[in-house]
């Protein structure tokens, strides 16, 4: 499958969601969120306690939401950042074509 | 139902799925309020052999606005945690379970409360025991004091509760759901040429024998009021609004490999209730997910559902010729500014004598509860259409017959606190599944946590 194909497949599911649950590794490394970029908890009337302390080494979930431009949401403990790096998301990418 | 499965997608999720709220001055300490929120729909009581239990992901709160605005100022946040004694059997107990700390006991919840006031996270208990599931006999002898024992008392007054109880709201779903042939009255049903009924017959309760998941919180009333002068009937400071919510994180998903779920990222809102039959019998299909995920300030886009319900196009069209009085309100497109009171805003004083509970002209699902007035010494399951300024819609009692009170006031039976000129219909004040909170066969308790023992696995349902 082609990369071209991957991103049309994308593009015809409206958003291609990769899900990465992960205690460790290379992509805990490279997305750890900063703290000044947490974005505000739900915008629901919930008001958690301050994130655990740990809850980093917890289960941390990547969604890419849209792969054309890099976008993607890291959720950890309670928290939820949006980063973009395109050339982490083509990485994961090539990776993909690679393992089929 | 009230709100038993009530949106498309919660019904995916039994354990985030709100049932019923109550909230009321409590009858035996009428210096605190009791605040409730039922989970778990439908629980058949023989469900072994896991039986039920909370959901450890879910963010279970309870919600007080007092200073009528519709936005939480006090948020009770409850936590479950499961413990697994032994893994190496499928039982949920493995002897008689005589005591909440018994060995026998194997599948446990504990949980922990957190009062959010401001902004302000407070940890008032952790470790908390629930009762198990009432499972039978020779499992769970003496189940009425073993679920007593769940019932804690905390500093500053306030005693708390989670766990099985018996469902205490009473519905014909049979009838409602089959296209509202309400059986005391089918025979006066359109039937729709089908001739099915001659005469009419006595309601059945669908959910008489089944149980549900129960958060309960005793509160000091001083502790849920805040400076607006508050302690006579007329003071706006003496109401409160209440609601109860349930959250998901909202990253999750099944890691197969290890056999787990896995969640992650903020909470959001997954289900949320107040008034009873809001969101089940106002909202239309395509918005009921949507308005589960929303809060309660935000109900003004809903508004407009509650000013011409479909229900009250429905009746006249059911029962022709029933309900001719009602039938040309709804032609005439007159919006139904009672129930808007009654639901969105609260009653304000003047229209019911003695009476008012008004939160001020933000829309919102609220049940609204004036703390100033006592618990009635004769209460009517009619609540205030009874004449008991107690009942619904003044908060709500565990044994209030809302599904009644609201055919009533749909059929407009309390279109007159609005528009004098207007003259119900004989049957709107009559109109009923006919059940009575007599159809709940475990009945309900007179202390903390007010609801019924729930009903056994081994003896429900009778043979």
């Amino acid at each position: 499958m082609s990369r071209r194909s991957v991103l049309r497949g994308a593009g015809v599911a409206g958003a291609a969601g990769l899900a990465a649950a992960a205690g460790a590794g290379a992509v805990v490394a490279v997305t750890r969120p900063r703290t000044e970029t947490v974005l505000p908890p739900a915008a629901r009337p919930v008001a958690m306690a301050a994130v655990p302390r740990g809850a980093m080494a917890g289960p941390l979930v990547v969604y890419l939401a849209d792969t054309t431009n890099g976008e993607m949401d890291v959720f950890a403990g309670t928290g939820q950042i949006r980063l973009r790096n395109p050339a982490l998301v083509g990485q994961l990418l090539r990776n993909l074509q690679m393992a089929r | 139902m009230s709100s038993h499965r009530e949106a498309p997608e919660i019904t995916k999720d039994p354990v985030a799925d709100s049932t019923d709220v109550y909230a009321f001055v409590s009858p035996d300490r009428p210096d605190t309020v009791t605040l409730i929120a039922n989970y778990i729909p439908l629980e058949g009581p023989a469900g072994g052999p896991n039986f039920y239990a909370f959901g450890d992901e879910v963010l279970y709160e309870i919600h007080v606005d007092n200073d009528a605005d519709a936005r939480a100022d006090i948020t009770f946040q409850f936590r479950f945690q499961t413990q697994l004694l032994n893994p190496d059997t499928f039982l949920y107990n493995t002897g008689p379970i005589l005591s909440l700390d018994s060995p026998n006991w194997n599948r446990r919840q504990t949980y922990s409360l957190t009062r959010v006031t401001g902004g302000r996270s407070e940890v008032l208990a952790w470790g908390l025991t629930t009762p198990p599931c009432n499972i039978g006999p020779l499992s769970t002898p003496h189940y009425a004091g073993l679920a007593q024992a769940a019932v804690h008392k905390l500093p500053g007054g306030i005693t708390v509760f989670a766990g099985q109880r018996a469902e205490g709201f009473y519905v014909d779903l049979g009838a409602v759901f089959d296209l509202g042939d309400l059986r005391p009255f089918e025979n006066l049903h359109a039937q729709y040429g089908l001739n099915v009924f001659a005469s009419g017959a006595p309601g059945v309760n669908a959910t008489a024998q089944l149980n549900v998941h129960t958060i309960a919180i005793q509160v000091p009333v001083s502790q849920l009021l805040w400076g607006s002068p508050h302690g006579k009937v007329t003071d706006q400071g003496s109401v409160i609004g209440v609601w109860t919510s349930a959250s998901r994180q909202k990253a999750s998903l099944w890691d197969a490999d290890r056999g787990r779920s896995v969640s992650a990222g903020p909470f959001r809102q997954v289900s949320r209730l107040a008034n009873p039959l809001f969101n089940e019998v106002l909202v239309p299909l395509g918005q009921k997910d949507l308005w589960n995920t929303l809060p309660p300030h935000e109900d003004k886009r809903f508004a407009d559902r509650v000013a011409h319900p479909e229900l009250a196009a429905l009746l006249p069209a059911l029962y022709p010729g029933v309900f001719p009085n009602l039938a040309t309100l709804v032609k005439a497109g007159t919006p139904r500014a009672d129930l808007e009171a009654i639901l969105l805003t609260g009653i304000p004083s003047g229209i019911v004598t003695g009476f008012q509970n008004f939160t001020g002209p933000v829309q919102a699902d609220m049940l609204r509860l004036n703390t100033a007035i006592p618990p009635s010494v004769n209460p009517s399951q009619l609540g205030v259409l009874g004449g008991d300024l107690a009942g619904f819609p003044n908060g709500r009692r565990v044994f209030d017959d809302v599904v009644s009170i609201e055919l009533r006031a749909i059929a407009g039976v309390t279109v007159p606190l609005v528009d004098k000129t207007f003259t119900p219909d004989a049957a709107a004040g009559q109109v009923t599944d006919g059940l009575t909170a007599s159809s709940v066969p475990a009945g309900f308790l007179t202390w903390f946590p007010y609801l019924g023992v729930p009903y056994s696995g081994f003896d429900t349902p009778k043979s």
